[in-house]
């Protein structure tokens, strides 16, 4: 039963991952958008995309970790 | 392998989580209940500062004028850090906190590295090491705004431009943000690491399986393998993006306390 | 056990790095298979030899010894479970591999980049070395036409001296000359006071002779006596004519 219930938790833990993907997505989406339009500003801007992707990465996971606790340590 | 000691676990299959366990290399009891010892952590931040020492040592270059290879990593990495805290903490007076962000960022992008080395422990994925970073550069940028502004410092949580009835609420709120930077400071960095070695271990036990299954699909397996090569190297990019994220974050904690916004 | 010695003949190729770990080139023996197998215009032959090429040793002999020596003691360390294959051997692949891959295709570029580094600060300090030598030799020529300076400074001031001494010359007989104009100015003056008062004597003789001679013709005898001595006059003139 506990067993179960820890993969359920798991499974909902790894939905997390949606918003970081998307996250990501609207990054470099915009890093695109952004250097299309103006293209002298590739280097700062790229710079920044790895920042805000550092960032979104980040909550990604920390779904991912809750899920991997949850699996294998609760 | 050791033997399973990671609490309850009580499956025959390695827990990815087993390659963050703590041991004693070396311990001694003194006096009665004092136990003292060098931990695996302990032997690899010792490691690290080593191997930093080492690099340093040939970036010397015997103190000639043009610099050699290794010079030229150091400083560009000096370059690096100096326009990191130049451009987020202050261009002038903020220059006398450029050792301590260089010395945090090389630590942790030592250990970061050294993490990434098969068959090693990554420190910095520990939240014992992480949060007691975090948990002191906080406060010391605490005390630091305290020491500069006295208790002005308060109008930090006082969001510039917000109506009165809300003030109580936003007080709150941003008394509640500046409290979790401690956590999600150590936080971020920590769980990175920890799930991205995780992640890599979890991936190559399922391919391991894969692989020993049989002689087909040992070659199968190459496909997943190629999956957590590629992996692998995104790992090595976020050893290095996140030592430069939490050294961004620290100048701009000491940036509000110098500043207050 | 020999089935799983068999299933990981492969895995002791890999092993190598962690047997042989200071070895730099087994890294890339272990890389470059992954990466370059996606070029399939490589040659064989000229492929087999690279590898070959990359083992650590000078000769084939060496080469082979190394190759079985490595084999062997993977096949010992595995047999008598000094190593065991498992997960973590598959980490430390992937792991290896970006390592590799790194300093195989990362190092020439970071090679490439450090040594236009240096070369950028090698150019910057000669040149500047250059300049410098350049401002010297510039400011030797500036100061060697100075050679005749003392010469020159010599003569300079016999000039000024001259000069100064003619000057002195000049002002003499400016003075001179001025005190001869003005003496001659109170010359002029005094000929000229001279003169007036010589014109007003005879101004004033002629006027009292005139007004005599008025007195005295107003008296009729000394009109007729005149008179008598014109006409004496002129017999005198007719009779001689």
């Amino acid at each position: 039963m506990i067993q179960v219930a820890k993969i359920i938790g798991t499974g909902l833990a790894t939905t997390g991952l949606i918003g970081a993907g998307i996250g990501i997505g609207v990054v470099f989406g915009s890093l695109i958008i952004g250097v299309s339009r103006n293209p002298s500003l590739k280097s700062q801007l790229f710079a920044y995309a790895i920042l805000g992707f550092a960032f979104s990465e980040a909550t990604g996971l920390f779904a991912l970790m809750m899920a991997f606790l949850l699996l294998y340590v609760a | 392998m050791s033997t399973l000691s990671f609490n309850n676990i009580s499956t025959e299959v390695l827990s990815p989580l087993n390659q963050f366990e703590i041991r004693d290399l070396l311990s001694i009891d003194a006096l009665g209940n004092l136990h003292i010892s060098i931990t695996n952590i302990g032997f690899y931040l010792t490691i690290g500062a080593f191997f930093f020492l080492v690099i340093n040592l040939l970036s010397i270059n015997y103190n000639r004028l043009v610099s050699n290879s290794w010079s030229i990593s150091q400083e560009s990495l000096y370059a690096t850090i100096h326009s990191i805290v130049t451009s987020q903490i202050n261009p002038r007076n903020g220059q006398i906190y450029f050792p301590f962000i260089y010395t945090l960022f090389i630590f942790i992008l030592i250990n970061n590295l050294i993490g990434m080395v098969p068959y090693s422990f990554a420190s910095t994925s520990h939240f014992v090491v992480t949060f007691a970073l975090s948990f002191t550069i906080v406060l010391g940028a605490t005390i630091l705004g305290f020491q500069k502004h006295g208790l002005e410092f308060f109008s930090l949580l006082v969001p510039a431009g917000c109506p009165l009835a809300l003030l109580p609420l936003l007080v709150l709120i941003e008394f509640i943000s500046y409290l979790a930077r401690n956590i999600s400071l150590g936080l971020r960095l920590a769980a990175n690491i920890l799930s991205g070695h995780m992640l890599l271990h979890i991936l190559a036990g399922f391919t391991y399986n894969i692989m020993t299954s049989g002689i087909i699909f040992f070659f199968l397996g190459l496909i997943p393998l190629a999956f957590i090569i590629a992996f692998s190297g995104l790992e090595l990019g976020i050893a290095f993006i996140q030592a430069q994220v939490f050294v961004v974050l620290t100048s701009g904690y000491i940036k509000d306390a110098l500043d207050l916004h | 056990m020999a089935s799983r010695l068999a299933r990981t003949a492969v895995g002791a190729a890999r092993l190598r790095p962690s047997v042989v770990p200071r070895v730099l080139p087994a890294l890339s023996t272990v890389a470059s298979p992954r990466y370059s197998s996606g070029v399939p215009s490589e040659d064989p032959k000229t492929k087999a030899q690279s590898i070959i090429d990359s083992l650590p040793g000078s000769n084939l002999m060496s080469k082979t010894a190394i190759l079985s020596s490595a084999a062997g003691l993977s096949i010992y360390a595995l047999s008598n479970e000094y190593y065991v294959v498992n997960e973590e051997t598959v980490v430390a692949f992937c792991l290896l591999s970006v390592w590799g891959g790194l300093i195989k295709f990362g190092g020439p570029l970071y090679k490439k980049w450090a040594d236009e580094q240096s070369d950028k600060i090698k150019n910057i300090l000669n040149s500047a070395r250059a300049d410098h030598t350049q401002a010297v030799k510039t400011r030797i020529g500036d100061v060697k036409q100075m050679s005749g300076v003392i010469d020159i400074t010599k003569t300079l001031f016999a000039v000024s001296k001259e000069t100064a001494k003619l000057e002195a010359e000049a002002y003499e007989l400016e003075q001179r000359t001025a005190l001869a104009a003005e003496a001659k100015t109170v010359l002029d003056s005094w000929v000229r006071y001279e003169s007036q008062v010589k014109q007003r004597q005879q101004k004033e003789l002629a006027q009292t002779v005139i007004a005599k001679v008025q007195k005295e013709l107003e008296n009729p005898k000394v009109l007729k006596q005149i008179l008598e001595q014109s006409v004496a006059d002129v017999e005198k003139i007719v009779s001689k004519a």
